[in-house]
């Protein structure tokens, strides 16, 4: 059996510099024959390199599955480039910046002369640092690029600052947990980021870890103050009648240094909180304190530290929302010497997002068959990718499988040997309700 | 029946077409290298000429409109009309499309696919009209045997172009999905698509009415008639498909199973043209021959473990089957007429 060739899928909106990391791809001395198959005749073809003009002619199955959408012209030109003696060693597909890049997949799930020779490597989505917030707030294309990708090169960063690249960047994560996600400047990825990917490969899909966001934070903000005795922490009404917060030391006065502590203090939140009556003092340390902000029109709170030093305050709301303010022993404002906002995920309701479910023990597996069969018919125009690794009642190995839209391939992966029995699945999509899945796989469990 | 005598090369080129031309002396083979290799059928031992068109591949190939000539699609654009002693002229040159669909009629016409277009030659090679507004790239074309019309496949079903020198609006036939492969049976009564979707689609063009034929095991990558016109040919299964169409009418989807299965998939069949009987080539090489009488037989030609074959041609008259595989082995039967007729009739 021949070896297959594996097929990389380039997306990206127009600009977002696709063109520039194809030229990256095929001027680099990597010695590999590279057919490129793209919407419109470049100047870039070099040497032992073909550049093949697509009209990316998509055309509906007759299985009256509205989402079972292929592209017939890549099966023809594949089938072409099968015909040639001197095979290529890579194909690369790139599309045009408006396409969806699920016909593309679906090729290579649907056409068995396709499957039989080529192997889908993985689809790459370019994403304009500086444009692609306004891109994904009006596009159901952008959003499906972002949503089919196995990587996200973040291009351009040098254009935006840091922040607007970390906001960027949450806001993919939250769209695709799947993916790897790299900041680029001039589309300059190295090739290993971006050729064998294996992000349709079922032997790969068994570290199936998907990056999900961290946990939303119990706190909405972090401020640093240099302290040193007593401070007062000035409140006035805001949208909620007490609001939780902490205090605790911090060795720098960064957002950096800020996210570490976030870290650190995160999981007090869930341990019983103290009340503090306004006038209280609010010392750093392990207890979450409630602050009562009601009954009067201002509400002071004092800050006292034994040591001088730099001391993070962590707020369940913004300090502006209770036009707060800090004034240190003799009634100065004090200054923050850093501050950050956590969380801002909900700025965007992205109805795209990913939607991860864990569960312990064995899966029947004809009622798991029902189960996802329904749902792909119910659903299937909505998922984007989804992923799977699934511990099945009777069977010694774990199941695998890998899907886009309604089509999917699975197979037997590693024994379970000793390792405990637990399910893990992914679903890239849209307007995914999780409870419900969770609801479902959990029906599926083994009596 | 031992009745033949077979000549076989190797070459470094996976075949990509094999056809002979109309006046069945020469037989061409077409390759991933770009070369198309002639063999003089009435040589006692033939031996391959080489013109050497592109340095890719060969796309398709067809016999030419007249006797000794090949028509040969290269995948630089350009098409070729190969005559069989004295080498290829360039006929056209696509500037955007890949010449991959090649079609003619001894009537004089020949059809080039050029994306969504299809270019109709008249013999001496001059454009005598575009075909267009097709709604995806040609998939399939193929002359009725009159040379009156010219059927063309495409995304949702086929166009039927009247080669009047009007090459008014084309009759539409209408299906949902991806249409390829295209043939006409022999009486221009019905016209039959291989589709994406691993079924045949055919059409009756007297009724109106059209009808799924299939599903098979695999997509179809060759369709063809019996000499007869009786039967509808297909591969994509394990052994080779048939449809009857002998009493005029749509035939139910299940096809017959001509013949006893294998464990391997019928990659291209290839009907006889004189005789009822087909010859079928398997994805792991071997080859074989089916009798279409009432009660088939299979007479197996090759056996060897192999790559699938890549294509197959009879002779005008019947009597030599040539074909290849992706490995670039080529091979050329000549029958004895006798022992051929007695496996067509099962005797």
């Amino acid at each position: 059996m021949a070896q297959t060739i594996p097929v990389t899928v380039l997306t990206g909106f127009l600009g977002s510099g696709k063109t520039t990391l194809l030229n990256r791809i095929l001027t680099e001395n990597h010695g590999q024959r590279i057919a490129v198959i793209e919407n419109e005749f470049g100047e870039i073809g070099v040497d032992q390199d073909l550049v093949i003009n697509a009209d990316e002619e998509v055309f509906e199955m007759n299985n009256g599955c509205i989402c079972c959408t292929v592209r017939g012209d890549l099966i023809r030109i594949l089938g072409n480039l099968m015909k040639r003696r001197d095979k290529f060693d890579r194909i690369l597909v790139e599309t045009t910046g408006l396409a969806d890049p699920g016909p593309v997949a679906q090729t290579f799930f649907v056409d068995d002369d396709t499957r039989e020779s080529f192997d889908l490597d993985g689809v790459i989505t370019m994403v304009d640092a500086k444009h692609a917030e306004l891109h994904l707030d009006d596009s159901d294309e952008a959003m499906a690029q972002i949503a089919f990708a196995d990587v996200l090169l973040i291009n351009k960063i040098d254009l935006v600052d840091a922040e607007a690249v970390d906001t960027l960047e949450r806001r993919l994560r939250s769209m695709n947990a799947m993916a790897r996600i790299e900041r680029v400047r001039m589309a300059d990825a190295p090739m290993e980021q971006v050729l064998d990917v294996g992000g349709f490969d079922l032997r790969r899909a068994l570290d199936l870890k998907p990056g999900f966001l961290e946990p939303e934070y119990p706190f909405e903000w972090g401020g640093v103050l240099q302290l040193d005795g007593k401070a007062t922490f000035r409140l006035r009404n805001g949208p909620d009648p007490a609001m939780s917060a902490v205090l605790e030391p911090i060795c720098a006065a960064t957002p950096e240094a800020l996210k570490e502590t976030a870290e650190r203090v995160f999981t007090r939140f869930s341990a019983p909180a103290e009340m503090l009556q306004p006038g209280a003092t609010f010392p750093p340390g392990e207890t979450v304190r409630t602050l009562a902000l009601t009954g009067a029109d201002r509400y002071d709170f004092t800050l006292a530290v034994d040591r001088p030093g730099l001391y993070a305050l962590f707020t369940e709301h913004l300090p502006e929302e209770f036009d707060a303010g800090f004034f240190d022993a003799a009634g100065a404002k004090m200054d923050l010497a850093a501050e950050h906002v956590f969380n801002p995920e909900h700025e965007h309701d992205d109805t795209v997002r990913s939607v991860a479910l864990e569960l312990d023990g064995a899966l029947d597996g004809s009622a798991l068959n029902a189960w996802l069969s329904r749902l792909l018919q119910t659903q299937g125009p909505d998922i984007f990718r989804m992923k799977g690794i699934l511990a099945i009642e009777g069977e010694d190995r774990q199941f695998v499988f890998q899907g886009v839209h309604m089509l999917f391939d699975g197979q037997p992966g590693d024994p379970w040997g000793d390792r405990r029995r637990s399910s893990r699945l992914v679903f890239i999509g849209r307007d995914l309700d999780e409870v419900e899945l969770e609801r479902g796989l959990r029906a599926c469990l083994a009596a | 029946m031992n009745g033949f005598r077979l000549d076989h090369w190797v070459v470094d080129a996976p075949l990509t077409g094999v056809c002979v031309e109309r006046g069945g002396r020469y037989a061409a083979f077409a390759g991933g290298d770009g070369c198309v290799r002639i063999a003089d059928l009435r040589e006692r031992e033939p031996s391959l000429s080489a013109w050497s068109l592109t340095r890719g591949a060969v796309l398709a190939l067809a016999p030419d409109c007249r006797e000794r000539g090949f028509l040969c699609g290269a995948d630089d654009g350009a098409v070729y009309r190969v005559h069989a002693t004295d080498g290829p002229g360039e006929l056209v040159r696509l500037a955007r499309y890949w010449p991959d669909r090649l079609a003619s009629h001894p009537c004089g016409l020949s059809a080039v696919s050029d994306g969504v277009r299809v270019r109709l030659l008249d013999a001496g090679g001059r454009e005598v009209a575009e075909l267009g507004g097709h709604p995806s790239t040609v998939a399939g074309l193929a002359f009725d045997s009159s040379g009156r019309r010219l059927a063309v496949s495409h995304y949702n079903g086929a166009s039927l172009w009247s080669l009047n020198g009007q090459h008014s609006a084309p009759q539409r036939l209408h299906h949902r999905g991806s249409h390829l492969d295209l043939s006409w049976s022999r009486d221009e009564r019905f016209v039959v698509t291989a589709t994406q979707e691993k079924t045949l689609h055919a059409w009756d063009l007297v009724s109106g009415q059209d009808a799924s034929l299939g599903p098979c095991i695999n997509k179809v990558k060759s369709i063809g008639w019996s000499a007869d016109g009786t039967w509808l040919l297909a591969s994509g299964a394990d052994t080779v498909s048939g449809w009857p169409f002998s009493d005029g009418r749509l035939p139910s989807p299940a096809p017959r199973m001509l013949g006893r299965y294998s464990e391997h998939l019928v990659a291209r069949v290839c009907a006889n043209p004189r005789l009822a009987l087909a010859a079928a080539g398997y994805n792991d090489g071997g080859l074989e021959l089916v009798s279409l009488a009432p009660r088939p037989r299979r007479r197996s030609l090759a056996a060897r473990p192999g790559s699938p074959v890549a294509d197959l041609a009879w002779s005008p008259e019947g009597n030599c089957l040539l074909g290849g595989d992706s490995d670039g082995r080529l091979f050329a039967y000549r029958f004895d007429t006798d022992s051929l007729a007695r496996l067509a009739r099962a005797d």
